[in-house]
């Protein structure tokens, strides 16, 4: 049986901030609620054994981000036409600045998105994020890397990573966020 | 721009955050419950499949034994006569001929449980299809029937609630890789014979959690690689109570697909059945083969491979659902979904 109170004061702690993580990721608010909901379901159903990983935020974030990505692209197809006619709408609240973030973190892939969300909203290191998505340590710093150049033209931070790096089309951009 | 990406960043997610309304525990209690009892009832709902499966298998062999001095199976495969063309229809049975398709694991549609079959997601996804027979039926860009194979061995779930089992997947992702066909690592694919696979294609599928499986094609120089995710049955056609009480009433006759694609189907009194269709970059292509396997509600079709070294060895699949709407019009699941068909004589 799971530790209640334990699992209570996880969720009640971590639901927000795992949330507004996964929404920086996939850009879409509605789905990280609910791939969160899901994965703290699944969370509870083996409590015993998640509490005793090491970070079980991390099991929640890794969970919630493939069933976000899973049900995205059933409906990427769809999606991608609406991408094209319209912006997705966003959030009450944002200011010009945020708006410009969100526009930028679009046009990098997922996966350089992720990593860029797991390094400098999250605070891992090259090493636990290697470990969380399953990738090489030269593959994420690729990922940020990369990622950095893209929005180094937005982003003034990022301005001496460089720019000129390869720009994604339209479509690409459509089938990826 | 702030100088703090890091910044402005955490002030993106503060706003998210903000902006949630976070569902009680009580709700999420209440959805692990439902899973875990839609979990336990699919693992019920397969366990009596595969009772149901097993004992119609032993029903159908046990009625052959017994009435083999009463029919004549037919022998071979013949193409589909075009002098059967308005003639009259009769309903079309399997022609029980399986010399092509080795057979592996229990036999497929028998019984009660005759609906085994396994649906695929939206046409541009593609489909995976896995019979109980072990045949397999895969999508392939610009071919119209699904492509043939067969399953060396039952995939199993990740999913450790779940009974082995075989399935249908359907394609979930968008990759450009899907045109270069399926490959799994783990559970080959034998015998996968499609006109787009080519030759030295090696097709693997290997099980992954919660009921994803990936699949993954090497060959030639090539190395593409799909995640697929089990889905339920064919959509699109009657529901479970009709097919199982309907009897297979394919009628022979020249079939015309419903929409402006104008493929076309011609059943043959004897099992026969050819197709034409333009699918291959608008080229006009054309295949014939058997009725593979009948049952109450449908049927699958199997047609040879027209040339190359494998020509006359099992090519290609289609699944043929009758609709319960009229005996006139059928649903044809290929690589391009499923398609509605109208019988035009």
């Amino acid at each position: 049986m799971p530790d209640e109170l334990d699992f209570d004061e996880f969720y009640t702690a971590g639901f927000r901030r795992i949330v507004s993580q996964i929404y920086a990721m996939t850009g879409n608010l509605a789905e990280a609620e609910d791939s969160v909901q899901e994965a703290f379901a699944r969370a509870w159903q083996r409590w015993d054994d998640v509490r005793r990983y090491g970070d079980p935020e991390a099991w929640i974030r890794t969970v919630a981000y493939r069933l976000s990505v899973s049900a995205w692209r059933k409906a990427a197809n769809r999606r991608a036409a609406h991408h094209r006619a319209a912006a997705a709408p966003e959030l009450p609240g944002l200011s010009p600045d945020h708006l410009t973030l969100v526009s930028a973190l679009r046009q990098i892939s997922a996966e350089q998105r992720r990593a860029i969300v797991l390094y400098h909203l999250v605070g891992l290191t090259i090493a636990e994020i290697a470990k969380e998505t399953g990738s090489p340590e030269g593959t994420v710093k690729s990922h940020l890397n990369r990622g950095r150049k893209a929005l180094a033209p937005l982003v003034s931070e990022f301005a001496e990573v460089g720019v000129g790096g390869p720009r994604r089309t339209q479509t690409e951009l459509a089938g990826e966020w | 721009m702030p100088e703090s990406f890091d910044t402005m960043l955490a002030e993106l997610a503060d706003v998210a955050a903000e902006a949630i309304v976070p569902p009680s525990l009580a709700e999420v209690r209440r959805r692990a419950r439902q899973r875990m009892l839609r979990r336990r009832v699919a693992a019920s709902a397969l366990a009596l499949a595969l009772v149901g499966v097993a004992g119609g298998a032993w029903a159908v062999a046990y009625h052959r034994f017994h009435t083999d001095d009463t029919l004549a199976p037919m022998t071979g495969q013949t193409t589909a006569s075009s002098g059967l063309v308005g003639g009259s229809p009769s309903p079309v049975g399997a022609s029980g001929t399986s010399s092509a398709s080795p057979s592996v694991g229990a036999a497929a549609f028998t019984g009660g449980s005759d609906a085994v079959v396994w649906q695929a997601g939206s046409a541009a996804d593609g489909y995976l299809m896995i019979f109980s027979d072990g045949m397999v039926a895969l999508s392939a860009t610009d071919v119209f029937p699904l492509c043939y194979g067969r399953l060396g061995t039952v995939i199993a779930q990740a999913d450790s609630t779940a009974s082995p089992t075989v399935g249908a997947f359907t394609d979930t992702s968008s990759t450009g890789s899907s045109s270069a066909g399926v490959t799994v690592s783990g559970q080959p694919l034998t015998d996968v014979a499609c006109s787009s696979f080519g030759t030295g294609v090696a097709i693997t599928a290997a099980p992954l959690a919660n009921g994803y499986v990936s699949l993954t094609m090497s060959g030639n120089s090539t190395v593409a690689g799909e995640t697929l995710t089990r889905v339920s049955e064919i959509q699109g056609t009657a529901t479970n109570a009709v097919m199982d009480t309907m009897t297979m009433k394919l009628l022979s006759g020249t079939w015309i697909s419903a929409d402006a694609n104008k493929r076309t189907l011609v059943v043959g009194g004897n099992g026969s059945i050819s197709f034409s269709a333009y699918a291959t970059a608008g080229k006009p292509y054309t295949g014939s083969g058997m009725i593979d396997t009948a049952y109450p509600s449908g049927a699958r079709a199997v047609f040879d491979c027209p040339s190359g070294s494998k020509k006359g060895s099992p090519c290609e699949v289609l699944l043929i659902e009758q609709t319960a709407k009229s005996a006139d019009q059928i649903i044809v699941y290929g690589s391009y979904g499923a398609e509605a068909f109208i019988r035009k004589g």
